[in-house]
């Protein structure tokens, strides 16, 4: 009889302790991605791993907005096409437009709205042709403004919002670190809402950086502001990796979804150190070619980093149950980052 | 307590590195980030010119995050080449028989009138009697076409018009590609497929074959293209220019289809023949894999078509020249392309020598282990070149040695390589010689060796080196030249106590003000008062910045703020005297107001930065003194407007009155302290002392010493060429607000005064709560660096700067200012609720 009941004791413990385990924190984040890439396929993996994160919004970089010397405005550049962004079955789509400060900082104010216009009208007309526009009820830009063209960055934003079509959509806009922590000088963009991006927080030049995309001590550093700053804020986080590339002591380029297996794979290669790997043969690898002698800091995002980021966010935003969109939508990140991973770091 | 120590410190330094360098930082913006002297134009083929070496801006990348491929085709100056017609007039004018002229060819060519060309192409036999213009009717080129009834030509002419409005379609980024185009290219194709087959001459069916392998790619029939370019343009035709431009559409469709290796080896044909289509093709070279780039190899028909695939990666933003110039040695150490990479290689270290990140410290100014060993292998490469037999202009390779002997330190290698060249007799050759224009670089690299050389300056050692540079043409038209001599110059003049002519060598004296030193006033008020007696090189200088006599007077300006802002203010009182009332004034309209927007210089508001926390906090001098005590010290604040005389006498008088009625002497002690806080760089008085215009103008690059032990550390660029100097120190850069000078402790000290002077408990708490702002900012302009802010400030003690805040805590408990303060103060909060755990 004792036996029996220690056993179920011990089966009543072990759910208590299971269920324990199992329960997350009381706060919810609703978490999407960026689609960042200009050749838009979301396949049929893609759709099971955002259906698995109940994942029904995603923020679509439609094109990018540069200047022309050639036609004296910014113009539109590697847009989505239409007829892949009509295949898209997702619920929800938030159009996200990338915009060079350079097209800020050549445009007059009157060339700003007309760039307004123009960017509005690309987006809305983009939508039509792909009969998607019922699945929009924001859009997004995403410009690094400086102090120099925040005037034109915040007209620009002015404008796009009294646009007969984005007025009845919420306008949301990226926010950088130091653009929180710096308000007072950087401004408060007059829009709906900010994303985050709390990543690129590192010296990425420096050989002493161990990792540029997410450094927490530095993290740290920026948290400020954010009780007073007035703007609904959620949260970019990053699930990326990528090579920086060095040649006699300096930074030459950084190569995206460069991975420490791709340089592990390669004969012509070495490992120095931790994330430090050797180029020995000049030799292509993930297409870009690399010179003996090179030497390459892979930096990359580890589940535990992220979760310490969502509770430093936790502590820091206003908004508690903010949103995370991660960046970025694509095979490599499905594969090293699998939905478990992905809920882990919201515990 | 060590979590708690770290999490206030955190606190504290994030909220005082507030993003003054950040956001108003110094760009750094040198007059000459760096120098070329090594000029393309030693490269004999001046079609080459135009790849000059481009660095990666860093801090680009720093910011963005992101990589981005910017075009490793840079022009500088007047180097650009223009866009060239030349080569397609000449054919024409060939298949004309020479009968027409380049001009009249480009003319119709490029700006007859398409119906003009439409009239033509019906009968050219009826060209008289048409009403086509007397300038289309006297044009050779048409008259030839009559004369030799060349009707096949204006038919042609009129096809290719029509192509050109497709291919050269204008709309806006904005809108869609009107889709109709297609479907008039598809028509233009058939009509050109019609046209071609009827046409005999070859001179035309190639043009053909041109305009349909064209809009069959931007039509996007890829297949179509590859079909007309294999059965009208191959085999290539030496020397025919248009069949360059059909293989540069059709590397456009093969890199369209996938096939990467041809689409390179097309495009690296294109940019060894077609001069004007270098920039596209250059662009669009693609390999990325080791097995396209054998494939691209085995395409190759020669070592020189094998070349081209290395130059054109050597050439690629993140190419390496000396790797690609090892492989086409070995294949052809004649190359031109050798040369090429050979400048824009050394051009390289140049960029990266004086780069102003140099200055800045990031890079040692020495190469390190890594570039010496580049150079070496260089180095190596260039003394085989130029001991290999029949090798076209050997000293491009002896001059390149003696550049590179000279960036290792090696003086007399580098003397002995520039003996072996023959530069006067070179020199006498024709200017477009390329002997020539190595003979003149021989000169400026000698001639830079020689500056390098030198350890001491006097007028003697001036007048020689500047009257050489001005009469040897070779090193006048030298751009770079100039300003590396003054460089140099600049240095030494520091090192020898002349500190004016130091300044001036990159400076203007009107700028003075930016980093006031009383060493630099005096020399340059001596240097003013002899200016009679001035060398040919400060002649000159002093004309180019347009000196006046007037400037003595504000010389002396600058001389009384240096003694205001050491709180010497007998000695500033004495210098103001010297100048009337009205040229302060008229000084106000030339810099910030003394105080401005009406605050008062007495302000003692808890918040650290007055313009940090809030714009308004700044209190308006009537309500300072409302029911205060310290409306005794309303009669010294007039209306809140001081000019900088006047306010050197208010210190004074302070003080004075001070000494005579100790019963108030606290609270002018206590006014005293707070008027040399606001007139801290943080504070709304700052102009006072505080003599920038605004926080990113005049920074004076090349005037970064205070003191002469620095002088061989800052500002020597030029020892990268000396061995025998230690370069193992990094530029001794300082951060630019290390030039403003401000010393908290004659505040501080005032604060002092007061507290041990009063009686008052309130006063006291005040004056040391006024104390602890001031050891903030005395900490904030010792400690703080722009370049250790990140990775230092976590390490930093915080106890040494809140000495004041343990004794308002300790001493001033009870007081009701110690109670404003815990509200308004979250620092002091923060010190308070953390300091006994």
């Amino acid at each position: 009889m004792w036996s029996i009941f220690q056993h179920i004791l011990f089966l009543v413990l072990l759910g208590y302790v299971v269920s324990a385990c199992n329960t997350k924190s009381s706060v919810q984040h609703p978490l999407n991605f960026y689609h960042w890439k200009t050749a838009l396929d979301i396949d049929t993996v893609q759709k099971e791993y955002l259906q698995d994160l109940e994942s029904n919004r995603l923020y679509l970089r439609f094109f990018d907005v540069d200047w022309s010397t050639q036609e004296k405005q910014a113009v539109p550049l590697a847009e989505v096409s239409n007829s892949a962004l009509k295949k898209l079955s997702i619920q929800q789509i938030v159009p996200t437009v990338y915009i060079t400060n350079k097209s800020l900082i050549n445009s007059s104010d009157s060339l700003v709205l007309v760039l307004a216009d123009h960017l509005a009208n690309k987006i809305h007309h983009k939508l039509i042709e792909s009969q998607q526009e019922n699945k929009v009820d924001e859009i997004q830009v995403d410009c690094d403004w400086t102090l120099k063209t925040k005037e034109r960055y915040f007209l620009l934003l002015k404008a796009l919002k009294k646009h007969d079509w984005v007025k009845n959509l919420k306008l949301s806009v990226t926010i950088r670190l130091h653009q929180v922590k710096y308000a007072k000088r950087t401004g408060i963009p007059p829009v709906d809402r900010g994303i985050l991006m709390f990543y690129n927080m590192g010296k990425v030049n420096e050989i002493e950086e161990t990792n540029s995309i997410l450094n927490l001590d530095l993290a740290h550093n920026y948290m400020k502001n954010y009780d007073d700053y007035p703007l609904h804020l959620d949260v970019a986080l990053p699930l990326f990796s990528w090579g920086v590339q060095f040649r006699s002591g300096r930074l030459i380029r950084l190569v995206n979804g460069l991975q420490a297996s791709d340089l592990e794979q390669s004969t012509a290669c070495s490992l120095l150190k931790n994330n430090w790997y050797q180029i020995d043969t000049s030799t292509y690898i993930k297409g870009r070619y690399f010179y003996a002698g090179d030497k390459i800091r892979i930096e990359k995002i580890n589940a535990k980093d992220l979760s310490e980021a969502v509770k430093i966010l936790r502590n820091n935003l206003n908004n508690p149950n903010f949103e995370i969109i991660f960046y970025h939508l694509d095979h490599s990140i499905i594969k090293a980052y699998p939905k478990d991973t992905l809920n882990y770091i919201l515990q | 307590m060590l979590k708690q120590l770290f999490l206030y410190t955190i606190l504290v330094l994030s909220y005082w590195f507030t993003p003054k360098a950040k956001a108003c930082g110094p760009d750094y913006d040198p007059e000459y980030s760096y120098y070329y002297f090594f000029d393309q134009k030693v490269i004999p083929n001046d079609k080459l010119y135009g790849f000059l070496y481009q660095s990666l801006s860093t801090r680009m990348l720093a910011n963005y995050g992101i990589s981005e491929d910017r075009d490793p085709y840079e022009y500088r100056h007047q180097d650009s080449p223009p866009p060239s017609v030349e080569p397609y007039t000449a054919e024409w004018n060939t298949y004309l028989g020479n009968k027409s002229t380049p001009e009249d060819i480009k003319a119709v060519l490029y700006d007859f009138k398409k119906e003009w060309i439409l009239t033509l192409s019906k009968d050219i036999k009826k060209l008289n009697q048409s009403t086509l213009p007397e300038e289309v009717k006297k044009n050779s080129f048409v008259q030839v076409s009559r004369n030799k009834n060349l009707q096949s030509i204006w038919i042609y002419l009129a096809y290719a018009r029509k192509c050109q409005l497709y291919a050269e379609i204008q709309y806006s980024s904005w809108d869609d590609e009107p889709t109709p185009t297609i479907k008039v290219m598809e028509a233009l194709i058939q009509e050109g497929e019609k046209l071609i087959k009827k046409e005999k001459s070859e001179f035309l069916r190639r043009r053909y074959a041109y305009q349909l392998v064209r809009m069959a790619h931007y039509s996007k029939h890829y297949e179509w293209a590859l079909q007309y370019y294999n059965n009208y343009a191959k085999p290539v035709q030496k020397g025919s220019y248009i069949d360059y431009r059909t293989i540069e559409q059709i590397g456009g469709v093969e890199a369209a289809l996938g096939m990467e290796a041809e689409s390179a080896y097309h495009f690296s044909l294109v940019f060894d023949k077609a001069p004007d289509r270098r920039k596209v093709a250059l662009r669009s070279f693609r390999l990325s894999s080791d097995e396209n780039w054998k494939k691209a190899s085995d395409l190759c028909q020669n070592n020189d078509e094998k070349i081209l695939l290395h130059t054109l990666r050597g050439l690629q933003k993140y190419g390496n020249a000396v790797e690609e110039m090892q492989n086409i040695y070995r294949l052809n150490p004649n190359s031109p392309y050798l040369n090429l990479l050979l400048v824009r290689h050394i051009n390289r270290w140049e960029r990266i020598a004086f780069d102003s990140d140099a200055i800045t410290a990031k890079f040692p100014n020495k190469p390190i282990k890594e570039n010496v060993q580049d150079m070496q292998t260089l180095l190596e490469l260039c003394l085989k070149l130029r001991e290999t037999d029949n090798i076209k202009y050997k000293d491009i390779w002896t001059l390149a040695a003696a550049h590179l002997q000279l960036f290792l330190g090696k003086q007399q290698k580098s003397a002995e390589l520039l003996r072996d060249i023959p530069y006067n007799e070179y020199i006498k050759k024709d200017k477009k010689d390329p002997l020539h224009k190595i003979g003149e670089q021989a000169i400026v690299l000698n001639f830079v060796r020689q500056l390098c050389r030198l350890d001491e300056i006097n007028d003697e050692i001036e007048n020689k080196f500047y009257e050489q540079f001005k009469s040897t043409p070779a090193l006048a038209n030298c751009q770079d030249l100039r300003p590396f001599l003054l460089d140099v110059f600049s240095v030494l003049y520091y090192r020898n106590g002349d500190y004016a002519k130091s300044y001036l060598c990159h400076n203007k004296l009107d700028r003075i003000h930016d980093i006031l030193d009383i060493k630099l006033i005096q020399s340059a008020q001596k240097l003013i008062r002899n200016r009679q007696e001035l060398s040919p090189l400060f002649k000159d200088i002093f004309a180019q910045h347009g000196l006046k006599r007037a400037y003595a007077k504000e010389l002396i300006y600058w001389e009384g703020t240096y003694y205001l802002q050491h709180n010497q203010l007998e000695k500033a009182d004495k210098t103001f005297s010297q100048l009337s009332d009205d040229f302060f004034e008229e000084m106000d309209g030339k810099e910030p107001k003394t105080t401005y927007l009406n605050k008062s210089i007495f302000t003692s508001t808890p918040a650290h930065q007055y313009f940090e926390s809030d714009f308004d906090s700044g209190v308006p001098i009537d309500k300072l003194y409302q029911n205060s005590k310290l409306n005794i010290l309303l009669e010294f604040e007039k209306d809140g407007h001081y000019t900088k005389k006047s306010l050197t006498k208010l210190l004074l008088e302070l003080e004075k009155q001070a000494q005579k009625k100790p019963k108030y002497a606290a609270l002018y002690y206590y006014a005293l302290g707070c008027a040399w806080n606001n007139m801290s760089p943080y504070g709304w008085n700052r102009p006072a002392i505080y003599l920038r215009n605004s926080d990113n103008y005049g920074y004076s690059n090349y005037w970064m010493g205070n003191s002469t032990e620095t002088a061989d550390q800052v500002n020597v660029r030029h020892s990268y060429f000396r061995e025998d100097k230690d370069k193992s120190k990094p530029l001794n850069y300082k951060h630019y607000y290390s030039h403003l000078y401000y010393d908290p402790n004659i505040a501080i000290d005032y604060f002092e005064k007061a507290i041990n002077t009063s009686n008052d408990q309130e006063l006291k708490a005040k004056a040391c709560f006024m104390a602890a702002k001031a050891e903030t900012f005395k900490y904030y302009s010792k400690e703080y660096t722009y370049s250790s802010y990140y990775y230092n400030r976590r390490n930093k003690s915080i106890q040494n700067y809140q000495t004041y805040y343990e004794i308002m805590y300790k001493e001033y408990k009870d007081t009701e200012y110690y109670k404003e303060v815990i509200r308004a103060c979250e620092h002091f909060e923060f010190f308070v609720s953390t300091y006994d755990r």
